[in-house]
């Protein structure tokens, strides 16, 4: 069992569970205590008034037996066996000492004048702290009840001590609250048993949410789910598949872009290339169908990157199962494209082994317009004289250096901005950096450029940081 | 080489039509996947240039059922969509290589060429044939005892056939289908007067006569 942040949904429920029910079983616990005080305390009263009233018949008849002999009489202990038996029984195991004489109850029949008459074993001499008439009071260490008795002239008294009746109040308190000190930890450990168990669907929904972005928008399975998550699933997926056509609209109309304006431009430039090899050698409309071709291929290169653009912008560029996949394959081929379609530059030197090893995070189109977009730079702006030199470090991470001269660091830090050239050759679009910039940006990657490359004096590396989950 | 253009982008078509024509290939041209098929079914191409995208269906599914079908004519794809994935898509299908749209008709002319060597089984464009005669195919050029040697482009498409499979001999039936777009008329010793300039300016031993066969180079 594992709660993890404060505010989450499961330590919020612990809590508040804990505390209420903590809290609610403490005061229902006092309510106890206090009404079982109220009815103990009702109870020894009780317990005085049927005491008073049972005995002093007796203790009359014992006082008027035992007065000859002037002075408080004392009733031998115990008290009840001495008034039953009648008399005084000088063989009793009783020898007077106190503190074997386990009955509380003390007695003391006093006359009009306040006199004690009569006394119990265990009761003072003096009189209690009581006044001569009929019902409970209470003094400084007894609670008293007084009885009118014999013929209106005599008052019994019987005295329970305070103490006593604390400590039997105390003791009913103890025996209530103990359990307690183990119950509320317990149920403590409960509430968060429960709760996790409870909360189980809910937390595998945030991770099946959680592991869903624009690479991966499949529904959310709905077994065994509660009626309420299901009715947050069922939301979530119907709001999952509308991202997903918007996307897909999205994604579409990018490509359906691509291929209306690539078609015309494809049109135009085998046009001009055909007239470029009708004409005449020296003919005037040569230099113009030259010109017009090359425009015509700078339009070419600038409307794919464009479109490479938009689209880095537009979707996310995760892998589709949202988890990493390998990109080996797909960098041989951007490699073998490149190398195939004769672009001007040095060799392109690449370790196959190498390369197999790499496996993240992204799509493969958007890797492939990275990967196309640092390898036609490297080639661009390297030396001819230097192999364009593409590495895969930690199986994430690829490497593209090049050799010429350095850039300086202000223009190193411009060059992921759009339309920003790098100042040794113009011909590019200005927009290769960008590019990788935007889908590094999408898929948490990162780029990183350094001028001059690491461990030489010249030169220039992209390294492409990518995601791996 | 006689080649399938499938596209239907008839202005586009033209050009690439114009331009295979001029280097001397034979050239047919489809402008639907209906059309492409019954072509296809009549008449054995040396390549297929197969735009992806067409009015009455997929590239892709014409370069498939040709697969299941035991074709193995060479074929390469033309096509505006340049991800990676429809690239690879395009391979898996059967496709030997894959043009983005647009593309410089030179490039397509160097791409037919590799497709083609790699067909013939000797991707060397470098070929030595008897009589000193040296030939580039990539760079279309050949060389007799040092010196070039010009070759018209209904002379180079029929040379390019032999020299594409020396040691192999070509029927006639085969050298014609090379020599003309689809269409044209065949005069019936058409072959015959090619191959005789060529040895004119060849040499009388570069190309053998199989009589009753048809004609093959020495490698």
């Amino acid at each position: 069992m594992k709660i993890r942040a404060q505010n989450s949904l499961q330590f919020i429920l612990t809590k508040r569970l804990t505390l209420i029910v903590a809290v609610f079983w403490v005061i229902g616990a006092l309510f106890a205590a206090y009404t079982a005080r109220h009815e103990m305390e009702e109870g020894a009263d009780t317990a005085l008034v049927e005491t008073s009233r049972r005995t002093s018949t007796l203790i009359i008849d014992y006082l008027e037996n035992h007065q000859d002999a002037g002075g408080i009489v004392v009733l031998p202990e115990p008290g009840f066996d001495a008034v039953h038996d009648g008399d005084d029984d000088e063989d009793s195991d009783h020898d007077g000492d106190v503190d074997d004489f386990d009955d509380f109850m003390q007695y003391q029949l006093r006359d009009a004048k306040g006199d004690v008459l009569l006394r119990s074993q265990n009761a003072p001499e003096t009189p209690f702290d009581a006044p001569l008439e009929p019902g409970f009071s209470d003094g400084d260490e007894v609670r008293v009840y007084t009885s009118v008795t014999g013929n209106g002239d005599l008052f019994m008294q019987v005295a329970e001590p305070t103490e006593h009746r604390n400590e039997a109040i105390i003791e009913t308190m103890v025996s209530q609250f103990t359990p307690l000190i183990f119950l509320i930890p317990v149920t403590i450990l409960a509430v968060v048993y429960s709760v996790t168990r409870a909360l189980g669907p809910v937390r595998r929904v945030r991770n099946e949410i959680e592991a869903r972005g624009e690479g991966n928008l499949t529904p959310i399975a709905q077994d065994d789910q509660t009626e309420e998550i299901n009715t947050i699933v069922t939301a979530v997926n119907r709001l999952m598949a509308k991202l997903e056509a918007a996307l897909s609209v999205e994604r579409s109309f990018t490509a359906n872009s691509a291929h209306e304006l690539r078609t015309p431009i494809a049109v135009a430039l085998a046009q001009t290339q055909r007239l470029l090899a009708e004409l005449p050698e020296g003919h005037a409309a040569r230099k113009r169908a030259v010109q017009t071709e090359e425009a015509l291929k700078r339009l070419s290169r600038l409307s794919e990157k464009l479109l490479q653009l938009a689209r880095a912008e537009s979707s996310g560029g995760f892998s589709p199962t949202g988890h990493n996949q390998e990109l080996g394959p797909t960098l041989n081929l951007v490699i073998e494209d490149i190398r195939r379609a004769g672009m001007d530059g040095a060799e392109i030197r690449s370790g196959a082994e190498n390369l197999a090893t790499l496996s993240a995070n992204i799509d493969h189109d958007a890797f492939a317009i990275c990967m196309r977009n640092l390898i036609e730079n490297a080639l661009k702006y390297g030396g001819d004289d230097e192999p364009v030199d593409i590495r895969v470090v930690e199986g994430h991470i690829v490497q593209v250096a090049n050799g010429g001269a350095p850039v300086s660091p202000d223009e190193l830090a411009q060059l992921t901005t759009r339309f920003k050239r790098s100042s040794n050759k113009a011909d590019g679009s200005g927009l290769g950096l960008a590019i990788v910039e935007a889908i590094a940006r999408n898929t948490k990657a990162e780029l990183k450029l350094y001028s001059p490359r690491p461990d030489h004096a010249d030169g220039f590396m992209a390294e492409l940081r990518l995601h791996q989950s | 080489m006689r080649i399938l253009l499938v596209e239907d982008e008839l202005m586009l078509a033209d050009a690439v039509r114009d331009h295979l024509l001029a280097s001397g290939e034979a050239v047919d041209h489809s402008a639907s996947v209906v059309d492409a098929e019954i072509m296809l079914r009549g008449t054995n191409y040396d390549v297929l240039l197969l735009d992806l995208n067409l009015p009455d269906g997929k590239g892709l599914d014409l370069l498939r059922d040709l697969r299941r079908q035991g074709s193995a004519t060479p074929c390469i794809i033309l096509t505006a969509q340049d991800q990676i994935s429809d690239r690879i898509a395009g391979l898996n299908a059967g496709a030997d290589d894959y043009l983005v749209k647009p593309f410089d008709l030179n490039e397509l002319s160097a791409r037919l060429a590799a497709v083609s060597r790699r067909y013939s089984g000797n991707p060397n464009p470098f070929v030595e044939l008897q009589g000193g005669v040296e030939v580039d195919l990539a760079g279309r050029s050949v060389l007799r005892g040092g010196e070039h040697i010009d070759l018209t482009s209904r002379e180079w498409a029929l040379f390019d056939q032999m020299v594409k499979r020396p040691g192999q001999t070509l029927s006639k039936r085969q050298l014609e289908e090379a020599l003309y777009e689809f269409g044209a008329e065949i005069e019936s010793n058409t072959v015959e007067v090619y191959v005789s300039r060529l040895r004119r300016k060849l040499g009388r031993d570069v190309i053998k006569t199989v009589r009753g066969v048809g004609y093959r180079v020495e490698g």
